[in-house]
C-alpha cells in the first residue's frame, strides 16, 4: 500500500510541472494591464512604469516564469499585486473557507445521497423510490447559482421571523466572535509549518469552535453554513443518490448475493454487508470526480452568500489581473485535486481487494 | 464404458430410507410482461437421508427454480404458487421468514455453478466461511476463525491457514468450489443443494469436487440434491433420480429403476444421448431432435410430444398424469404399455420403436 501510494505522489510532480506552467501562461493570456487594474484607468504612464518594474512584470515573460518556479520551490507563491501581501497569507486565510464549505457540502451529499440510494434500491419502484429518483433529477439540473438564490429568499426572507428562519450570509452573525484554536491552545509564540496548519484549522469557524468547545459560536456557525452547503451539495447529492440506487440494484442481482442469502443472512446484512460495499466502488469514484464541480461550484455559491473563500479571492483576482493570486490560488486547488484523487485511489483499493493486489 | 461399468454398488451409511424432505406439487412461477410463465408445475419427488437424488433436464427445465424454490429463495417476479415442501416434518412453505433463515446455510445449504462469482470478491475467504459460523453458531471471531480452517482442510485445501485470507480472485474454480463446499458445510447441514457444481470446471476437477462431495456425504451421512446434466455423474453417485422436462416431471425413481427400466421417452433419449466415455467404430450417439420450448410457449397436453418419437395424438390432447408404474417407481404416464419395451430397444431402436406404434 506504502508503495501504491510513493508511486501516486511521483507520478504527481510531472502533472504539477505542467500545471504551473498552464496556469503561468493563461494568466498572462487574460487581455488587460495588472496596472490599470490595479492602479485605475487614470494612472499615469510614469507610475504604471514603477509598478511594473516593482514586480517585475517588466522582465521577459520567459525570466518571469524562471523566477517565479524559483519562487515556488522555496514554497514562496509571491506578494499579491492588489493586496500587497504573501499569496501565501491570503491562502491560510482564505482557503479553510472553501474546504470547510466543500466537505460540509460534500458531507452533507455522501451520507444523504448513499442512505437515499439504497433505500430506493431495497423498495425498487415503491413511493419512496419514484419520490427520491424524481427529486434526484431535479436536483442534478438546478444550477447552483438559481438554488442558492431560492434558497436564501425562501429561509432568510419568506420565513424571517419564524424558528426555521437562517441567516443568508456570511460566517458568524454579527456580535458572535470565535477565540481561534491558536489563542485558547497558547500556541500564539509557535513558528513553522505546524503554526501555518494551526491557523489553518483556526479559520475553519466549525472545527475551530468544535476543537475548542466554543458551543455558543458553533451552533452559530453551523446554521450559517446549512444553506451554502445544501446549495453547492444539491447536485452532488443528486448524483450519488442515482448512483448509489443503480450500482446497488446491478449488486443485488449477482451471484454472491445469493449466495449471502443462502447462508441465511437477513435481508439487511445481505444488502449493508454483502450489498453495498460492492456498490460503493463506483461511487467513491464519482464522490472524487464531484470534488472537482464542487470547487467551481463553490465560486458561485461563496458569491451568493457573501464568504470569503478561494472562489471569490480568485474571482477577485482575474478581473484585477493579480496574476500572481491566480497563480497561487490554482495551483493550490490543483494540488488539492491531486491529492483528493489520490485519497479516491486509495480508498478504492480499500474497498476492493483485487487493485490492492494487482 | 457402459452404465452399469459406472455403477458400482455404493456403500450406504447412516439411516437411509427416512423422509428427510418431501416436494409434493411444487409450483413456481414468474410474472413476465407477456403473462405469467411456470417455471415449476407442479413435481413431486422426496429425497432420502444420506441419499444422493440427482436431478436431470436439459437447460431451461427448471431445475435451479427448483433447487431455489427449496431454500425459498425466489426473488421477485417469481412466487412459488402451490405445493408443500416437507422438511423433516415441516412444511417450509408455512414457516416465517425468520425460521426459513434458521434453516438456511444451518441445515439445508446449498452451492452453485460458478463458484469464483458466487464468492464475495471484498471479503477474504476466511471472514466469508466466518460469517456462516458466527451466525448459525455464534461462534466468536476467533473460534470462528479456527473452525474455518479446519473445514478448509477437510475439503482439501492445502495450507488452510495461510488461505483463509485469500480473496476469492486468486482461488482457481476448483478451490473455488471446495471453499463454497466448505461453507456450505460448515454448519453440518442435513441436506446439501449442489446447483450443477462441476459444470464451470475442468474435467479433472470436476472429478474432484464429485468425489470430495461422495466423501463429505459419506462423512456427515448428508443428502444431497445433484442437480446436473451429467448423466455420467449421476449414473456414479446418484441414488435416486428425478428427470425434469419443461418444468414438469417425466420420472422419478430408484436411480437402477431409472438406468434399466425407465419409462418415459424423454429418460430414454436423454440415456441415448450421452456419451459414456468410450467411442466403438459403428456406434452413435442419438440426441433427441429438436429443442426445449420456451416456457411461455409450451405445446398442448405433454410438452414433450412434439420432439417425441412415440407420440400419439392423445399426447396433444391431454398432460399425462404422474402415476407409479410396475416397477415401482413414478412416471408421466403417457405410455406405461411401453414400460418394458423402452428398455430392450437400446441405442439405435428409436426408429423401429417409432414405426411400431
Amino acid at each position: 500500500m506504502l508503495r501504491f501510494v510513493l508511486r501516486r505522489l511521483l507520478l504527481a510532480i510531472p502533472v504539477l510541472f505542467g500545471i504551473i506552467f498552464v496556469v503561468f501562461a493563461l494568466a498572462r493570456l487574460i487581455p488587460g494591464d495588472p496596472c490599470r487594474a490595479q492602479l485605475g484607468e487614470r494612472a499615469t504612464a510614469a507610475v504604471c512604469n514603477d509598478f511594473i518594474h516593482r514586480f517585475g512584470l517588466d522582465q521577459p515573460i520567459p525570466v518571469q516564469f524562471g523566477i517565479y518556479v524559483g519562487q515556488l520551490a522555496h514554497g514562496d507563491l509571491g506578494t499579491s499585486l492588489k493586496f500587497g501581501r504573501p499569496v501565501t497569507d491570503l491562502i491560510i486565510e482564505r482557503l479553510p473557507v472553501t474546504v470547510e464549505l466543500t466537505l460540509v457540502a460534500l458531507l452533507f451529499a455522501t451520507v444523504l445521497g448513499i442512505l437515499l440510494g439504497v433505500v430506493s434500491a431495497s423498495r425498487r419502484n415503491s413511493a419512496v423510490d419514484v419520490v427520491t429518483m424524481f427529486g434526484a433529477n431535479i436536483g442534478v439540473s438546478i444550477p447552483v447559482f438559481v438554488l442558492g438564490l431560492v434558497l436564501a429568499w425562501f429561509f432568510a426572507v419568506v420565513l424571517r421571523g419564524t424558528p426555521f428562519a437562517l441567516p443568508p450570509s456570511g460566517r458568524l452573525s454579527s456580535g458572535i466572535s470565535e477565540i481561534p484554536l491558536t489563542e485558547v491552545w497558547g500556541l500564539t509564540g509557535m513558528q513553522g509549518p505546524l503554526r501555518v496548519l494551526a491557523d489553518f484549522v483556526s479559520h475553519m469557524t466549525i472545527f475551530n469552535a468544535l476543537l475548542t468547545g466554543q458551543w455558543g459560536p458553533l451552533g452559530d456557525a453551523l446554521r450559517h453554513m446549512i444553506l451554502p452547503a445544501v446549495a453547492l451539495g444539491t447536485i452532488p447529492l443528486a448524483i450519488i443518490a442515482r448512483m448509489t440506487r443503480s450500482s446497488l440494484l446491478d449488486v443485488m442481482g449477482l451471484d454472491y448475493i445469493r449466495t449471502a442469502r443462502a447462508k441465511g443472512l437477513t435481508e439487511r446484512l445481505v444488502v449493508l454487508r454483502h450489498g453495498l460495499r460492492n456498490a460503493l466502488l463506483p461511487v467513491v469514484t464519482i464522490i472524487g470526480l464531484q470534488l472537482g464541480g464542487l470547487l467551481s461550484g463553490a465560486v458561485l455559491t461563496e458569491t451568493i452568500f457573501n464568504l470569503s473563500g478561494v472562489g471569490r479571492t480568485v474571482t477577485e483576482a482575474i478581473t484585477g489581473r493579480d496574476y500572481v493570486v491566480i497563480q497561487g490560488l490554482t495551483i493550490v486547488i490543483a494540488v488539492g485535486y491531486l491529492l483528493i484523487n489520490l485519497i479516491v485511489d486509495v480508498s478504492y483499493a480499500y474497498l476492493d481487494p483485487r487493485i490492492r493486489l494487482s | 464404458m457402459s452404465i452399469s461399468e459406472l455403477r458400482e454398488p455404493r456403500r450406504r451409511v447412516g439411516t437411509t430410507g427416512e423422509r428427510l424432505l418431501d416436494v409434493r406439487g411444487l409450483r413456481t412461477s414468474f410474472t413476465t410482461r407477456d403473462g405469467v410463465v411456470r417455471a415449476v408445475d407442479g413435481i413431486d419427488f422426496h429425497v432420502n437421508r444420506g441419499e444422493i437424488l440427482g436431478l436431470v433436464g436439459e437447460s431451461g427445465c427448471g431445475k435451479s427454480v427448483t433447487s431455489l424454490s427449496i431454500l425459498r429463495l425466489i426473488a421477485p417476479p417469481g412466487r412459488i404458487e402451490a405445493g408443500e415442501l416437507i422438511f423433516d416434518g415441516r412444511d417450509l412453505l408455512k414457516l416465517d421468514s425468520r425460521q426459513m433463515r434458521e434453516l438456511r446455510g444451518n441445515r439445508i445449504s446449498m452451492i452453485f455453478q460458478q463458484p469464483t462469482s458466487s464468492l464475495n470478491p471484498v471479503f477474504s475467504v476466511g471472514r466469508q466461511l466466518e460469517e456462516v459460523l458466527e451466525l448459525h453458531r455464534n461462534m466468536k471471531r476467533r473460534a470462528a476463525r479456527d473452525r474455518a480452517a479446519e473445514l478448509m482442510r477437510m475439503v482439501g485445501i492445502p495450507d488452510p491457514v495461510r488461505r483463509l485470507d485469500a480473496f476469492p480472485h486468486a482461488l482457481s474454480g476448483g478451490m473455488a468450489q471446495r471453499v463454497m463446499i466448505a461453507m456450505a458445510l460448515a454448519c453440518e447441514p442435513e441436506l446439501l443443494i449442489a446447483d450443477e457444481p462441476t459444470t464451470a470446471l475442468d474435467v479433472t476437477t470436476q472429478e474432484q469436487i464429485i468425489d470430495l462431495l461422495q466423501e463429505m456425504q459419506a462423512e456427515f451421512n448428508l443428502s444431497i440434491i445433484l442437480i446436473t446434466h451429467d448423466l455420467g455423474v449421476v449414473a456414479r453417485v446418484a441414488n435416486s433420480i428425478l428427470v425434469m422436462y419443461a418444468g414438469r416431471p417425466a420420472e422419478f425413481g430408484e436411480a437402477d429403476d431409472i438406468f434399466y427400466r425407465c419409462s418415459h421417452p424423454y429418460t430414454r433419449g436423454l440415456l441415448d444421448s450421452v456419451d459414456y466415455g468410450a467411442y466403438r467404430p459403428g456406434e452413435h450417439l442419438h440426441p433427441i431432435a429438436g429443442v426445449p420450448p420456451r416456457l411461455d410457449q409450451l405445446p398442448p397436453g405433454c410438452a414433450f410430444h412434439p420432439r417425441c418419437l412415440y407420440a400419439e395424438p392423445i399426447c396433444r390432447d391431454s398432460v399425462p398424469e404422474f402415476g407409479r408404474v410396475p416397477s415401482g417407481h413414478t412416471v408421466a404416464a403417457c405410455h406405461p404399455a411401453l414400460a418394458g419395451r423402452l428398455n430392450l430397444h437400446r441405442a439405435g431402436a428409436h426408429a423401429s420403436g417409432a414405426r411400431e406404434l
